[in-house]
């Protein structure tokens, strides 16, 4: 029982008896004083009596006539005049005794009262002895109202008692609402921090949890700020801030290889010919300064369009990859126009001359054999045509480019109308080989008994034309229905305009209220950059779909290590670490160290960790080394 | 009277009870003592009147035991002797300093001063104590036709009437005139009313139904006082 409802039972309890005990107390304290009152009535009426019949003339006419008038004149039960040896002389009996009051009642609070007596006398010598009782009707139909009455009162200020009670118990108590949930939340590993309440002992429990919550965080941040200087050296170019050369490849590599969303890439290498000479004029620290501002610019381009990366590949060599389908030409061109700005500002006597290649990249390309194929372009044209741009495979378009919008638009209209949808399952494991779900990426069959497209074909349409949410509705729904059905644990991935939407959101919790039985094996991932770029979004998905039991985590974790610490209080089930860091972990000692720090602060907020793209049993065996949770990718089986 | 004891208690204890509950007031309770406490008496007489009057009491004490086995008449005029030469008429208005004041037999024996009622009641007290039954004694209101510096006077005036049966004629306790005499020899007396304590501490229990002091008549009163001196 809660506590709001145990002391609420205790107020009323403690009302129930205060407020009987008064009533009985005051029921019995006027019954004391009805008695005392006809005890001093009957004594005195007896002696008023006795004292006028001492002194008449005692005939018996007199007497009774006497008796008679004090009988009928007020109120008697009994009047008795006796004789010196206590035989009646004359006897006055009141049988028209009514009174209101159930009988109950008077068997339950007797007045005991005494009859009044005095004595009567003739000269010196006892006449006789006069016994007198009172009506004690009126006494009780007055004690019965009056009870009835008390007892009205009493419930009715029982009743504003309870009433009011239990509003200042509520208000009293409601600090007690959020501490229970904070509490809660702690235990879930989400470490918020909440206002602290004024009540005294609630105080302290939230400064308590509050300092938990916030060393957790502190913790986090710290750490994860030490990964990210890690990552940054092992990874990134000192000069320009720009990925180098083998991280570059690797990122590259990961994204071909993740077929789900890959389907073809374009990437962009730009050279600037004249390095040395440019080096010899301007000094060293001059051209760090220039190639810095080339580095700067492309970031800005990479930060305006989430598809792209840039890196510098070697002194004189930069490159753009982009992991969407995009225009060769237009990409190189942006690129090149970045080159030609920075050319036109150098303020010196000498101009940079560059040459940009721009290529296409598909699903069976390696980023080695791409950036090599550029390299011997760039060789064979040398110092010609310089600032030019060079577009290769440009021919080959992909076979789906030549639908137009309205083509994608019924094709997908169709297949979602007609629920042409499968999950394919690729299974996550943990460290002793046991399923954890399985990651079910989804296919669309987008001509009836055609062929089965996966997301990265025609995700970026159905973005276009306003589909995505319908497709996650679909995905979910398919999901739903097949755990109802006794399907493994399935986890989903969520695209960041459907966390940004209320209405799919609202849509998802509605379909899995219907088979809630199976919320805890439904785990929502999302993308590491979708997460942080649609924070509170996030958050809210977060607390909506964990309110029903579902797991929520995130995947492709490896470029925003630095803001792990924001992530202390969604209470996120896992993580999973990017390919580009798991790739060839077993050689580099640098994303080891970095890996065993990720998995630490996963730990720390409660978090599982899992490596994605696991290739063969190398990577297996160093990563159980490392403290990894979880393994999913080519080399995984189950 | 035992069972009369365990009903006693057995209110006291509600009584107890409702006092904690309430936790409110505090009740007067009475220790209602069995019969005459008369080292009680003598005790208090003591503390408040001194030695001698405490031997009184131990007298008194003496006499009622040595008058346990006697005759009526014996009893009769042995306590009316004790009490007519132990305490000295005097007003109320000169011990007490009001106009009439009932003194209990400790505050007459006490101060060896007291006005007829006190005689009165001392003596129904303690004829009562040596088992006269209380329905053969009466405190009667009479006139008394007085002889003061040779001048008739008409003063009210109480004496302690004694009937052998209820039939017949009392015999008279006074202090005017020292022996005991029947009515009808006392012509200077003629008699207004009588009374005793029957009726008045209702039957199934020792003590006053109705705590509140106020509400006391003067007999009442008395008695009630007396009760606390430890004569019942």
């Amino acid at each position: 029982m809660s506590l709001i409802k145990q002391l609420w039972l205790a107020i009323i309890l403690i009302l129930a008896l205060a407020s009987s005990g008064s009533f009985v107390l005051s029921t019995l304290s006027s019954k004391q004083y009805l008695e005392m009152q006809l005890q001093m009535k009957n004594n005195d009426n007896a002696v008023t009596l006795a004292l006028s019949m001492t002194q008449l003339p005692k005939d018996p006419v007199t007497l009774d006539l006497l008796l008679s008038a004090q009988f009928d004149s007020g109120y008697y039960q009994y009047i008795a005049l006796l004789d010196a040896n206590g035989k009646p002389l004359s006897e006055r009996v009141n049988k028209n005794l009514k009174t209101h009051a159930p009988q109950w009642f008077i068997n339950a609070i007797p007045l005991q009262v005494e009859p009044g007596i005095a004595d009567i006398q003739e000269g010196w010598t006892q006449f006789g002895t006069l016994k007198l009782e009172s009506n004690t009707t009126f006494a009780y139909n007055k004690l019965w109202d009056s009870t009835i009455q008390i007892a009205l009162w009493v419930l009715l200020i029982g009743l504003i008692s309870c009433y009011l009670g239990g509003q200042l118990l509520k208000k009293i108590l409601k600090p007690l609402d959020d501490v229970v949930d904070q509490a809660q939340a702690i235990g879930e590993s989400r470490f918020i921090m909440i206002n602290v309440p004024k009540t005294k002992e609630f105080k302290s429990v939230v400064n308590a949890m509050n300092t938990l919550s916030n060393r957790v965080k502190k913790t986090v941040t710290e750490e994860s700020a030490r990964l990210e200087e890690l990552r940054f050296d092992n990874n990134y170019d000192h000069v320009t801030g720009l990925m180098n050369h083998d991280y570059f490849v690797k990122k590259v590599n990961a994204s071909i290889s993740h077929e789900e969303y890959f389907n073809e890439g374009v990437m962009v290498i730009t050279r600037i010919l004249n390095i040395a000479e440019i080096d010899q004029k301007l000094g060293y620290k001059e051209t760090n300064q220039l190639l810095k501002t080339i580095a700067d610019a492309l970031q800005q381009l990479c930060e305006q369009n989430p598809a792209l990366s840039a890196s510098r590949l070697s002194g004189a060599d930069f490159s753009v990859f982009s992991n969407q389908p995009a225009d060769c030409y237009s990409l190189g061109a942006s690129i090149n126009s970045v080159f030609e700005k920075v050319s036109n500002i150098t303020g010196h006597d000498i101009l940079v001359n560059f040459l940009t290649i721009s290529a296409r990249i598909t699903r069976s390309d390696t980023a080695e054999y791409i950036i090599n194929s550029v390299h011997h372009v760039l060789d064979d044209i040398g110092t010609e045509g310089s600032n030019n741009l060079h577009v290769i495979n440009s021919g080959e378009l992909n076979q789906y480019q030549d639908h137009n919008l309205q083509e994608w638009k019924n094709l997908l209209t169709s297949a979602l109308d007609n629920k042409r949808v499968k999950l394919e399952s690729y299974a996550v494991v943990n460290q002793v080989g046991d399923l954890i779900h399985y990651e079910s990426p989804v296919r669309l069959q987008l001509a009836s008994d055609g062929k089965w497209f996966c997301a990265g074909e025609f995700i970026t349409w159905a973005d276009k034309l306003d589909l995505i949410n319908r497709v996650d509705e679909l995905v979910l729904q398919t999901a739903v229905n097949s755990l109802a059905h006794g399907a493994m644990p399935i986890g989903l991935n969520i695209s960041a305009s459907a966390i940004c939407n209320p209405t799919f959101i609202d849509a998802a919790m509605t379909t899995i209220k219907q088979q809630i039985q199976i919320a805890d094996k439904l785990y929502f991932e999302v993308p590491e950059q979708s997460a942080f770029d649609h924070l509170p979004e996030f958050r809210k998905f977060c607390i909506a779909v964990k309110a029903l039991g579902c797991k929520v985590g995130i995947e492709h974790v490896g470029t925003r290590i630095s803001r792990l610490g924001e992530l202390h209080d969604l209470g996120l089930d896992y993580i999973k670490i990017d390919a580009s860091v798991i790739r060839d972990i077993n050689k580099n000692e640098a994303n080891k160290t970095l890996l065993r720090g990720l998995c630490m602060i996963a730990h720390s907020i409660g978090v599982i960790a899992i490596a994605e793209g696991v290739q063969n049993n190398d990577e297996i065996n160093a990563l159980k080394l490392l403290g990894i949770d979880g393994m999913t990718g080519p080399g995984i089986t189950l | 009277m035992a069972g009369n004891t365990n009903k006693t208690l057995g209110t006291l204890r509600l009584q107890l009870c409702i006092a904690v509950l309430m936790s409110l007031s505090l009740f007067v309770s009475y220790i209602a003592a069995e019969g005459y406490d008369f080292n009680k008496l003598a005790t208090l007489a003591k503390q408040k009147y001194g030695d001698e009057a405490a031997n009184d009491f131990l007298e008194l004490q003496q006499l009622t035991i040595t008058l346990k086995n006697a005759s009526e008449a014996e009893k009769l005029s042995k306590i009316n002797n004790f009490f007519n030469q132990k305490i000295m008429f005097a007003d109320d208005a000169n011990v007490w300093g009001q106009s009439d004041y009932w003194a209990t037999p400790l505050e007459s024996l006490g101060l060896h001063a007291g006005d007829c009622e006190d005689f009165s009641i001392a003596k129904y007290v303690f004829l009562k104590a040596v088992n006269i039954p209380n329905d053969k004694l009466r405190l009667t209101y009479v006139r008394a036709d007085l002889l003061e510096n040779n001048r008739k006077v008409v003063k009210a005036h109480m004496v302690l009437s004694y009937y052998p049966t209820p039939q017949s004629e009392p015999l008279i306790l006074d202090n005017l005139i020292p022996q005991i005499s029947p009515a009808s020899n006392r012509k200077d007396l003629s008699p207004v009313f009588s009374f005793n304590d029957k009726g008045l501490w209702v039957g199934n229990s020792a003590k006053p139904k109705s705590d509140s002091q106020s509400n006391l008549s003067r007999w009442r009163d008395v008695l009630t006082r007396m009760r606390a001196d430890g004569i019942e």
